[in-house]
């Protein structure tokens, strides 16, 4: 899955004695059990139960009634799973590639020797990461309003848009509208990771490159980004579960905000996997069954975009 | 033979003046009812009320647990579904009421042992409180009929009155509505409208068409007397421009009560404080308050229902019933809430009546007796309730957004349905 | 040349101070917003501080609010410290040794961080009923504690930061393995804690699902769940909500800003080897 190449390379080591041999082996276990203890408990056991739920027809209220594999049978034929696959498709590609570029941009400004008050901007461009939801639902609601917002009335000043973006009733402004969003809450730690990198590239290079007179480009596209691979592959990887992931923000926006609430959005354009679990199992169609067969549907389907991901990522490298 | 006449003569007389005596004791003795009961609330109102409840009942404890309203009935579904303990009391939200009402997990309120008096509540409210059995699982509290509220100066200007009694002579049907729009549009070069926008103008129109159920018993879809004329009045009204751009709730909406744009507003109840006075807070005298065409609609609400897993029914029922079928629930409603109950004998009384009620804030009317009066109008009515109504309004939700760009309400109203089975595929059309 | 590398400085300057100003302003919008009287919020953007606060203080205090803080704090504070205890276990024995089913055990960890954590929730809490859990603070710190992020994390950082050749000479001194981790290892991977620390306080000091599903009882409630009472029947206001997590979220911000250096370094270690 996730790389797993680096995962301890521990040498073979010296073996005084019997009982030390025993305890050694011994050990690695008791070190690795309270994790799983609680994992099998807490999550492995849910999940799998779960399972069993996910073959019956079951609101919660009622005594669950057992229909093998039909739910798996109609999550097939759902327009509604595959409209949520395509729209987490979409916002993937929509914020993937901005997020990663605006987080490696701001690294690379606030990893710069000339720059000043680097903490200060860090702090800031982590703050998104930490803003309360609810306060969030208030802010972009009014932000994105069609008459009053200020998104609108900017994108007017500039000339860019003749008449106003309708953002919560038209499928595409909307998902727009969510990718932006969430970018914004998320591109700051992105660049925290992407820092991270930076910070432990070896400063011999650079040394070397200025030597050989590189400008700064040329510094950054001949050793800065070739030795952020690994950081980008993580980085896309975790952000691509991310967006398998997003929920929150057009729940927010669409349910929780300001205006009707809308589960799905315009044209149901950001309906994504997650909120068509919670929806079905506990909005207003009440079905725990069937909403268990679409989150096992979303695993299948987000382990296999990992992996492809993966792999098309790691070609070529001795693994 | 003679002595034993007279014994059972005394022993009649004695049974007779027993009679009162015993309801006399019983009746009190609901008032000595001891237990402690635990209610699962989202707003305040009903922790206000407890203090009033334990002048009655002192005997009475009631817990309260607060669950955000967004997440109650998940949180009746997954305690329910863990077998965790329920609450004794459990508040039911109109959105969700169908579905909730439909479970087979409340007390029968109109049998044995509570013996619900329907008789005592208003009768076109019990569709709402009611499961597709046709057996009361809850009882509602609020009284959230709803009139259109309109807006004096703009009813002068284009019907040349602002007396309610006057303006209900004009606008007998919705015909008159929508030409009537139609020439404030004209007449104001589209700066003035009927309806703020297209939800509202739903809201206002989709109560009066309650005629049937919106899925038939065998699982059909049912929508024709309901939502396709709905459809095709707000059809007519966004070719006129005679709706806003209002969404409801939004930022602009909110505004558009002190703009003087929007002629109408729909009124339920609960709309008049929170959405009315709230948005439109320095302005006095500016609103009035009238029966729509066909008599009222019901908008909103919250009932309250005993689950089967209470193991305190009795002081639930004692509890709930205090709250919205007594006078003293009513009188605590109306000065905490500002909103008229569903109980009939009240409106016999002068609480809703009192002049006391006339509004400044609308122009001295009192609008709580002309929701009394709507809501006794024989043409108000409500539509049975099923399990499916949640999925079909909020799917109704989106294409509100369709219609209100222009889309034609035969293709909105195949839209409606097509999307509606895809959401719930045991339906048919 | 200086002059047009100052130029490019002002630029990038400029740049990010712009970007920052986008970051910015909504937790800036949140400070104002519980300065207003709720229903204004509504209306439009504010820019500038409302006089309502002193009314909106009052209302947060109708509740109980420091139960609800000293709750948030206990759950908080109990889940991370078990988290990183957890997790730097798990990390220092994949990253140290070498035992049977290693390989897959690891990437069965890496494996459950694609199951949405929505996924099993009605099981769960069926689970915490049948194990008498619910209505307590358990399920808020337990079950969390397994972070598979946070082994990934602690294995990165463990692997990277202790050389072998200093836990082999704890052994040779005579040290058993529990306390060459106890007292060698761990110091060595003090950073790591911190960001593992940061991150998993925060998702526990704003946790709503979980605590929305499992407590009933008013003196349990955790800050987000709380505040949610700050509402009517007709009517949620939104303005002292907000004052109050705000209010709530100043020490994560304060607790960022004195560790942000430690965070990075920490980070460091899962994202460059990664």
């Amino acid at each position: 899955m996730l790389q797993t190449r680096s995962v301890g390379g521990p040498k073979p080591r010296r073996l005084p004695g019997k009982k030390r041999n025993r305890t050694a082996k011994i050990a690695p276990y008791v070190f690795i059990s309270p994790y799983f203890f609680i994992y099998i408990a807490f999550s492995l056991f849910p999940i799998i139960y779960t399972f069993a739920i996910s073959l019956n027809d079951w609101n919660g209220f009622n005594n669950p009634v057992y229909v093998g594999a039909k739910n798996y049978l109609a999550l097939l034929k759902d327009e509604r799973f595959f409209g949520a696959l395509k729209n987490t498709l979409l916002f993937m590609a929509m914020i993937i590639p901005i997020q990663i570029v605006l987080g490696l941009v701001v690294a690379v400004i606030l990893s710069s020797r000339k720059m000043v008050f680097k903490h200060g901007y860090r702090l800031l461009n982590f703050l998104p990461y930490l803003t309360t939801p609810i306060a969030l639902g208030v802010i972009f609601g009014l932000m994105f309003d069609p008459q009053f917002g200020s998104i609108n009335a900017i994108l007017s000043g500039l000339g860019l848009i003749k008449d106003n973006i309708n953002w919560m009733a038209e499928a595409w402004p909307a998902r727009i509208m969510v990718s932006l969003i969430t970018i914004w809450k998320y591109y700051g730690y992105t660049s925290i990771l992407f820092l991270a990198g930076i910070t432990n590239i070896n400063p011999v290079l650079y040394e070397a490159a200025d030597m050989d007179g590189a400008n700064p480009f040329q510094r950054f596209f001949s050793i800065t980004l070739p030795q952020l691979k690994p950081v980008t592959v993580f980085i896309v990887l975790t952000t691509m579960i991310g967006c398998f992931q997003i929920f929150e923000e057009p729940f927010m926006l669409f349910t929780a905000g300001q205006g009707a609430v809308i589960v799905g959005g315009p044209d149901n354009s950001c309906l994504s996997g997650i909120w068509l679990v919670y929806d079905t199992a506990f909005g207003n169609v009440m079905r725990f069954g069937y909403g268990s067969s679409i989150s096992y549907g979303l695993f299948v389907f987000i382990a296999v975009m990992a992996m492809i991901a993966n792999k098309l990522m790691t070609r070529g490298e001795d693994r | 033979m003679k002595m034993m006449n007279r014994a059972s003569l005394w022993l009649c007389v004695a049974v007779l003046c027993a009679v009162p005596v015993i309801a006399a004791l019983a009746a009190d003795d609901a008032k000595n009812q001891k237990g402690e009961i635990t209610e699962w609330v989202w707003g305040d109102y009903e922790q206000k009320g407890a203090s009033e409840f334990n002048n009655y009942y002192p005997n009475i404890k009631v817990n309260y647990v607060v669950i955000p309203s967004s997440n109650y009935t998940q949180k009746l579904q997954t305690t329910a579904a863990s077998g965790g303990d329920m609450p004794d009391v459990a508040n039911l939200e109109m959105t969700p009421r169908g579905m909730l009402v439909n479970l087979d997990i409340w007390e029968r309120l109109d049998a044995a042992p509570y013996n619900m008096n329907k008789g005592d509540l208003v009768p076109w409210a019990l569709p709402l409180i009611s499961n597709e059995k046709g057996e009361v699982v809850s009882v509602q509290i609020d009284n959230c009929v709803g009139g259109y509220t309109y807006n004096r100066a703009l009813a002068k200007k284009y019907f040349g009155t602002d007396d309610p009694a006057a303006l209900e002579k004009i606008f007998t049907s919705w015909d008159v509505y929508i030409q009537k729009g139609k020439e404030i549009h004209d007449k104001s070069n589209g700066k003035n409208y009927l309806f703020g926008g297209v939800d509202d103008a739903f809201m206002a129109i989709f109560g009066l068409y309650t005629k049937d159920a919106l899925v038939t018993p065998d699982k059909k879809l049912n929508l024709d007397s309901s939502y396709l004329p709905s459809y095709k009045i707000i059809e007519k009204l966004v070719k006129d421009k005679s709706v806003g751009k209002y969404n409801e709730w939004t930022p602009a909406w909110n505004s558009s009560f002190s703009s003087d744009t929007v002629a109408f507003f729909p009124g339920p109840s609960w709309f008049l404080t929170w959405a009315i006075k709230a948005n439109d807070k320095k302005s006095t005298g500016k609103y009035g308050l009238i029966t729509p065409p066909t008599g009222g609609y019901s908008w909103g609400g919250t009932a309250y229902a005993i689950p089967k897993a209470s193991k305190n029914k009795l002081q639930a029922w004692t509890y709930i019933k205090w709250f919205t079928m007594s006078l003293e629930g009513s009188k605590c409603f109306m000065k905490n809430e500002a909103t008229p109950t569903l109980y009939k004998p009240a409106y016999a009384t002068d609480l809703y009546s009192t002049d006391a009620n006339k509004d400044p804030y609308f122009g001295g009317q009192n609008v709580m007796q002309k929701l009394i009066e709507i809501g006794q109008n024989p043409n108000t009515k409500a539509r049975p309730m099923t399990k499916y109504d949640n999925a079909i309004s909020d799917t109704n939700s989106m294409i509100l957004q369709d219609l209100g760009k222009g889309m034609s309400a035969d293709a909105a109203f195949e839209k409606l349905k097509t999307e509606i089975l895809k959401k719930l595929p045991e339906l048919s059309k | 040349m200086t002059a047009k590398l100052s130029i490019n400085k002002i630029a990038l300057i400029a740049f990010i101070s712009l970007l920052s100003l986008i970051a910015v302003f909504p937790f800036y919008s949140m400070m104002i917003m519980g300065t207003y009287y709720a229903n204004d919020l509504f209306t439009g953007i504010k820019l500038l501080p409302g006089n309502y606060l002193n009314e909106n203080l009052k209302t947060l205090f109708t509740i109980n609010i420091f139960r609800y803080y000293a709750n948030s704090l206990i759950v908080s504070v109990s889940c991370t410290v078990l988290t990183v205890l957890v997790c730097s276990l798990a990390g220092f024995g994949f990253a140290k040794y070498n035992f049977r089913f290693k390989k897959p055990l690891f990437q069965f960890i890496l494996l459950t961080m694609m199951i949405p954590a929505q996924l099993g929730l009605v099981a769960f809490v069926i689970e915490m009923h049948a194990i008498k859990w619910l209505d307590t603070l358990l399920p808020l710190i337990i079950p969390p504690a397994a972070s598979a992020f946070g082994v990934f994390l602690m294995t990165q950082y463990a692997s990277g930061s202790i050389p072998d050749e200093v836990l082999e000479s704890g052994r040779i001194d005579g040290c058993g393995e529990y306390r060459v981790f106890a007292q060698i290892a761990l110091p060595f991977m003090k950073p790591g804690f911190t960001t593992l620390a940061l991150l998993t306080f925060l998702s526990s000091w704003n946790s709503f699902l979980v605590p929305v599903i499992v407590l009933s009882k008013d003196k349990l409630y955790t800050i987000p769940l709380g505040i949610r009472q700050l509402a009517t029947n007709f009517r949620t206001d939104s303005a002292a909500q907000i004052l109050g997590l705000t209010i709530a979220t100043l020490p994560i911000l304060v607790f960022f800003a004195i560790f942000s250096k430690s965070l990075i370094s920490g980070l460091s270690a899962a994202a460059v080897k990664g």
